[in-house]
């Protein structure tokens, strides 16, 4: 390798002779070649003549697998790659109907301009099994034109990747960007809503974008984006590291996140922001329905217009917003807080056991409401009643509210 | 083998080899025929678009969506990759884009407005090694620009910024690592498993940061962090964030971590700032030079603030239980509760409302309104 000094005056040198006359670059034009270079279509492999030996490789070994350069459907198992940009008019994209499948996308992108949208860019035919994608974008021109419920309109692609069936198993994507669908951006699993078939099915890091339906449906999500998705933002048995805003889209429903498990997410909806039976370090905002809700939730924070900022089983140091409805509804609650603006029913925190917590509401019911035991824990309703319910333990009012409760000890004003 | 036969062998060998019609076991290298089954032509070998350095090191502009790889390092004198085509894969293939010229300029790799779909893999960017001046940006995208995604990268030195994506077009940064940096680190939308190092400004700034190890004059910005370590020196924040969870903020003369939810957190400051900042803390640890351990806004519990001067605050809160607080030799207080503390233990001395089941050591002051089933210490 030559060294930065001697590089620079090549550069240079290049330079006034470029200037001198017109210069003939080697590596040819950058745009991309034509279908001519590329469309051979499948190949298999060598049988062996026997003929290389020793350190010879034939051009079948520098590259064994099998080169994809149009619409094509894969019917045999084995390892394929794209060689270019694949565009289609209407119809599908790859239909895959072999098990054992591998599509390395190769950085292409696999396009349709059909209209009305229609087809699917990858389809995982329900004869196919243990399939891999990874590395490609899939394009249509479907964008999202506003309004509350969203509307989704343009050509291309209904769906980006899809596997509607049962048997389709062990299924993995990684690295796809999905733009512009008027259905589903990717889809590994059938049936609907948080009901799984169990295709063993992981999509990790993928970016989907302007989807009328659902932005990614799959047994495991990791670090993946979805923006302006009419549908379900991510739904997945556990997901992690996930960022999500639905738009909601006409007659379906768009929930942000719906996952078992779910840790570090964060998600917008005009309905319900997050659905998890545990979740861990979340954020949802939802207007209609709750910011978040789940059995088990740590260190989450929710918000909401007419639903409770968080509704839980189990909070441990989380946080709620309110306008209309609880900020934080729990059943045990422990190091929380929860706000609430307005609203006759509106509690700034609710719970049937409550440690260490803060409620407050603005001008609607009550600061603090437990049914069962309330400990070193303080409510604020300014004018009203800053704390409600049954047992109160060594609990404190901020501002001019009163307690009511049945019994109260250690302190409680 | 005998040497006489092994001669003998060498000898046909070299006549075979100067014989005109020898057959060479590669073949024609003019294809004979179109490409059939079981060929494979060197464009399906390779089927990327190669970039390679352009005469006075010009930059390179895709205007095309395609996959394009990089066939040897590639020195700039500005600008070095525009990409201003939709769809389009930049992979390093392992390489550096390099600038080199006599002052800092120009962007290594520049996704320009309104384009989307662009992945960027696989490489290093860098400093010149010769000149030793910077590109302005590593990898900056306009705006309007998303889904973007930059994985495997390392920037070395930028007279800006690192990385620089939109924060708010499903963006995606992911195993890179950045240092000297004059502006910010990495700013994306999802920012996991990086290390930024020597940055003047904020380190990350993002939406959701994970796994990250961040050091220099600039802290991590955020809404969600998860197991995240970030150290800092002068006067800013290690850790701004809305929600904190298994994070680690180390600041010299500001905070430690500022959030709104802090979960098996440790802060620590040795300045005058308080280490752990926060609406409601959980599990977590503060410990502070000389200001307070933990402050919250709200409830602290199970947690343990320390302050090592002489006037601070072990553990500042509304209501505090399940905790342990401390204040350095002399002065201050352990804990400082709004209203009320609960079966917790104050070395510095307990101040509220209402104290619990506290236990407090000698000499340590017992400052509350109502006192029940406490122990203090003769």
């Amino acid at each position: 390798m030559i060294d930065s000094s001697s590089r620079i005056r090549q550069s240079v040198a290049s330079f006034l002779f470029l200037a001198a006359a017109g210069a003939v670059l080697a590596q040819g034009p950058l745009l991309p070649p034509t279908s001519a270079n590329g469309t051979i279509g499948t190949v298999p492999p060598i049988s062996g003549s026997g003929i290389p030996q020793g350190s010879m490789k034939t051009l079948h070994q520098i590259e064994p697998r099998t080169p994809v350069s149009a619409a094509m459907t894969i019917s045999d198992p084995g390892s394929y790659y794209l060689v270019q940009n694949i565009a289609v008019a209407s119809g599908n994209g790859i239909v895959i109907t072999a098990p054992n499948v591998t599509l390395d996308m190769r950085g292409f992108t696999v396009s349709s301009t059909a209209s009305p949208a229609a087809g699917t860019a990858v389809l995982i035919e329900s004869t196919a099994e243990q399939v891999t994608i990874f590395n490609g974008n899939i394009r249509g021109n479907v964008s999202f034109s506003g309004g509350s419920p969203g509307s989704y309109s343009g050509s291309g692609f209904l769906h980006g990747i899809r596997a509607p069936s049962l048997n389709s198993e062990n299924l993995r994507l990684e690295d796809v960007s999905i733009d512009g669908c008027l259905g589903d951006g990717i889809n590994l699993e059938p049936g609907s809503g948080s009901g799984f078939g169990g295709n063993n099915s992981i999509v990790t890091t993928c970016l989907v974008r302007n989807v009328a339906g659902d932005g990614i449906r799959a047994e495991i999500v990791e670090e993946c984006v979805v923006r302006r998705c009419g549908g379900n933002g991510v739904t997945a048995l556990k997901a992690s590291h996930c960022a999500v805003v639905t738009t909601g889209s006409s007659g379906v429903t768009s929930e942000g996140i719906n996952a078992s498990v779910l840790q570090s997410s964060i998600a917008e909806s005009p309905q319900r922001g997050i659905a998890a039976e545990q979740a861990v370090n979340c954020r949802g905002a939802g207007v209609s329905q709750e910011g978040i809700v789940g059995k088990k939730l740590t260190n989450c924070d929710g918000s909401s217009s007419q639903g409770a900022g968080v509704s839980a089983d189990i909070a441990v140091n989380c946080r709620g917003f309110s306008f209309f409805g609880t900020g934080l509804s729990a059943q045990t609650a422990t190091n929380c807080m929860g706000e609430n603006q307005s609203g006759i029913n509106g509690r700034g925190l609710s719970a049937s056991c409550a440690v260490n917590c803060y409620g407050e509401s603005l001008s609607g019911a009550f600061g603090l409401t437990v049914a069962g035991t309330v400990s070193f824990s303080t409510g604020k309703r300014n004018g009203g009643v800053a704390i409600e319910g049954g047992n109160a333990i060594g609990c404190t009012v901020e501002g001019t509210g009163s307690v009511s409760v049945l019994t109260k000890s250690l302190g409680t004003p | 083998m005998h040497s006489t036969m092994k001669f003998t062998r060498c000898l046909a060998i070299m006549i075979a080899a100067t014989a005109p019609q020898v057959v060479l076991s590669q073949g024609e290298l003019n294809p004979t025929n179109a490409p059939s089954a079981g060929m494979r032509t060197l464009h399906q070998l390779e089927p990327r678009t190669p970039l390679s350095q352009q005469t006075g090191a010009a930059s390179i502009t895709i205007s095309q969506s395609g996959s394009y790889y990089l066939t040897e390092d590639l020195i700039f004198m500005n600008n070095g990759i525009v990409i201003s085509a939709d769809n389009v894969t930049v992979d390093l293939n392992g390489f550096t884009i390099e600038l080199e010229n006599f002052a800092n300029t120009g962007t290594a790799i520049d996704i320009q407005t309104g384009v989307n779909n662009v992945t960027v893999r696989n490489g290093h960017i860098s400093k010149g090694s010769f000149l030793g001046f910077s590109f302005v940006n590593g990898i900056r995208a306009d705006s309007d620009a998303t889904s973007i995604r930059v994985t495997n990268v390392s920037v070395l030195s930028c007279a800006n910024n690192g990385i620089d994506l939109p924060k708010d077009g499903a963006t995606f940064v992911r195993n890179c690592e950045v240092s000297t940096c004059l502006g910010t680190g990495i700013t994306a939308e999802l920012v996991g498993s990086c290390t930024v190092a020597n940055v003047l400004g904020r380190a990350i700034d993002a939406t959701i940061v994970r796994d990250c190890k961040t050091s220099g004059f600039g802290g991590i910005r955020t809404v969600l962090a998860a197991h995240c370590e970030s150290e800092v020196t002068g006067g800013a924040t290690a850790h701004e964030s809305e929600l904190a969870y298994e994070c680690r903020g180390v600041a010299t003369n500001g905070s430690g971590i500022v959030t709104k939810l802090a979960s098996n957190c440790v802060a620590e400051s040795t300045g005058s700032n308080p280490a752990l900042t926060a609406e409601l803390v959980y599990a977590s640890s503060g410990s502070a030079a000389n200001s307070i351990g933990i402050d919250a806004e709200y409830g602290v519990h199970e947690s343990r603030g320390t302050c090592n001067g002489s006037s601070g605050i072990g553990i500042k809160g509304q209501n505090v239980t399940h905790c342990t607080a401390s204040n350095g030799p002399a002065g201050g207080t352990g804990i400082d509760a709004d209203k009320a503390v609960g079966f917790s233990r104050g070395d510095g001395g307990i101040t509220a409302e209402i104290a619990v089941g506290c236990t407090q050591p000698s000499g340590s002051s017992l400052t509350v309104t109502q006192s029940f089933l406490n122990f203090v210490a003769p």
